[in-house]
């Protein structure tokens, strides 16, 4: 596999997803609600498709690899029970979209809510964490792409970079629905040949399992160990349990059905279509551990053991799925980050603009923050894995609070908000010391992330508790009055 | 890791046909559920690819002018046909099966549209 293969297959790769971006933009484009919702017309088992390969990143194949290779089969399912809290969280999506039919954000359903103040706060932590997430999405693009086609890592990401986001700038959110069954069929497609060609290179699954015993690998052929529910189950249970609640593209889809009945549906069938994924991702970081292949990088192990077991057309075609795949979810995510700064800053808070205006400003901000998330993902080459267990614990800082007011109506506004802000101060400072390991200990205690994680869990929980019986009064605003108060500030009608 | 930690989440080994079968499995549940989406996509878009063929308008996703490209029932039958073998020959290939079945889905679908059409046409 040489450089100029690997060029070759970005450029092919680059003009069929821009020609669908244009194709969007002149056939179902005309303004923000095209560009950010896909004018709330899409059926239910494309959405469904969608969230599939919306939920394939980066991660999905490559970092359960890493997980595989690093904390044994148990990851095969771990990963799938971090996504269980997509579908325990279908009710709470059916009440906003209820409440709020004609929303684009969930920042915006917050400040219907709970006010102002802790809607900017919910809008900081958001765009903070689209704004990892796009970096972190970048960096598995180098990672997963360089060492296939022997690229050095910044072109990778450069070239990359600058496909996903001319087609997102193009269609927005149709550009990436479009686009998601194609990749999704890829991804596959794909996926089940390395798995074969890997599983057949080591001489069959009975061989895996010989290769990983004789190398005393027990980890890598077991259904629980202490290292996989330590340093892997608490930490997604605890993190992506989470994530829907403050993941833009999940709301943009869920708000782009046509029919809000089939919310439900929609996000089950994803959920149960995508759980298989990971776990092929963990089987062949397995097959990898087994195989002997080696690595600079766990990070690297999913790439390096298709290029070291897959003929040359196969390693082509992984490099099409590494790509198709994060080029979803990056496309996603910078339609989310800017539809949330349009709508949820610009819009609220310096001046209201028509949706014309704001498709513009859509297409800008793809443009700006897509260039920023490049060039940082080209200086700061971080593990795929440390940044993602990292992000986790922003998905806890808003997700706690407002899932309690939700089963809790009586939860105070004033508890909600200081349940949000000591979350955030905490996954930013304590999250990035142990996550990067800058703190091992406070008071002869060893710090984990999980520990971290289960920290913040309780805490924020008792803020919210303990902070309402404070308050001492109950909360005067119900899910119910969100309708009511969107009406009042004319966001249903469409009058911006 | 620390030994008590240890203590309270042992390993639990696979043995070594569990862990043959438990893959399988997955493997195969894998390929299940794109089938289960393919169809399901299908149901709901089927109109709107048949539109694409066939200029029928009312069917198009945004009710605007279709761009289809009015193909007779007799080429959409050969197409749907074509694609139902395609889609086929790489199912019996274990190596094709991931695409091959949406393929002889969508094929399959295509002729039995076209069939409607016809019999709509004659009536």
């Amino acid at each position: 596999m040489t450089p100029t293969i690997g060029y070759i297959f970005l450029f092919l790769n680059g003009i069929f997803l821009i020609f669908i971006g244009y194709s969007a933009r002149n056939a179902q484009v005309k303004d923000s609600d095209d560009y950010e919702v896909a004018g709330r017309r899409v059926k239910w088992p494309l959405v469904s498709g969608s969230y599939v390969v919306t939920f394939t990143w980066a991660s999905t194949i490559l970092v359960a690899g890493e997980a595989g290779y690093s904390f044994g089969w148990p990851v095969v399912w771990i990963y799938a029970v971090g996504g269980v809290g997509w579908v325990l969280m279908v009710p709470f999506w059916r009440r906003v979209k209820e409440s709020l039919p004609t929303g684009t954000t969930y920042p915006e359903w917050v400040r219907l809510r709970f006010g102002e103040r802790t809607h900017i706060l919910t809008t900081l932590v958001t765009l903070v964490i689209h704004f990892i997430v796009i970096f972190y999405l970048l960096i598995g693009l180098g990672f997963g792409f360089s060492p296939l086609f022997n690229l050095d890592y910044w072109q990778a990401v450069l070239i990359g970079s600058g496909i996903i986001i001319t087609f997102t700038v193009l269609g927005g959110l149709w550009s990436s629905i479009m686009t998601d069954y194609f990749q999704y069929l890829v991804v596959w497609t794909v996926v089940t040949l390395a798995f074969i060609f890997g599983v057949n290179s080591v001489g069959g699954l009975g061989a895996v399992y010989d290769q990983l015993a004789s190398q005393g690998a027990v980890n890598g052929y077991s259904l629980l160990n202490p290292d996989a529910f330590y340093g892997y189950f608490l930490v997604l249970l605890f993190g992506w349990f989470f994530y829907p609640i403050v993941d833009q593209t999940i709301w943009q889809r869920m708000y782009a059905i046509s029919d809000p009945k089939d919310t439900g549906k929609a996000i089950s069938v994803a959920f149960f279509t995508w759980a298989f994924l990971p776990a092929m991702g963990v089987l062949i970081g397995i097959i990898g551990l087994a195989g002997n292949v080696q690595v600079d990088s766990g990070s690297e192990i999913v790439a390096a053991t298709v290029r070291a077991f897959a003929p040359d057309w196969l390693v082509i075609a992984f490099a099409f799925l590494v790509f198709n795949a994060i080029a979803s979810t990056c496309g996603s995510m910078l339609v989310g980050i800017s539809s949330i700064l349009t709508n949820d800053i610009y819009d609220e808070y310096i001046s209201e603009i028509t949706h014309e205006e704001k498709l513009r400003y859509d297409q800008y901000l793809v443009l700006a923050i897509g260039l920023l998330t490049t060039v940082l993902a080209i200086l700061f080459k971080e593990s795929i894995l440390a940044v993602g267990i990292f992000l986790g614990a922003f998905y806890v800082v808003v997700t706690i609070p407002t899932f309690i007011s939700f089963v809790w109506p009586r939860s105070a506004t004033e508890a909600v908000f200081a349940s949000i802000a000591f979350g955030f101060i905490t996954a930013l400072s304590l999250g990035y010391a142990v996550n990067f390991d800058v703190i091992n200990n406070v008071a002869g205690i060893e710090l984990t992330v999980w520990k971290l994680y289960f920290f913040m869990f309780v805490s924020e929980t008792v803020i919210v508790v303990a902070g309402t019986y404070l308050v001492g009064k109950a909360d005067p605003i119900t899910i119910e009055d969100v309708g009511t108060r969107a009406q009042q500030s004319e966001i249903i009608g469409g009058d911006d | 890791m620390l030994d008590a930690t240890s203590l309270l989440i042992p390993t639990i080994e696979l043995s070594k046909s569990a862990f043959i079968a438990l893959n399988y499995v997955i493997v195969g549940m894998f390929l299940l559920m794109n089938v289960y989406i393919t169809y399901q996509i299908l149901q709901a878009y089927g109109p709107v690819l048949w539109s694409l063929f066939t200029g029928d308008q009312t069917a198009s996703i945004s009710g605007d002018v279709s761009t289809g490209l009015s193909l007779s029932s007799e080429t959409l039958n050969t197409f749907g046909f074509v694609l139902m073998v395609l889609g086929g020959l790489l199912t019996l290939s274990i190596f094709g099966m991931v695409f091959g079945i949406p393929l002889f889905m969508i094929g399959w679908d295509i002729r039995q549209r076209t069939a409607e059409k016809q019999e709509a046409s004659t009536v």
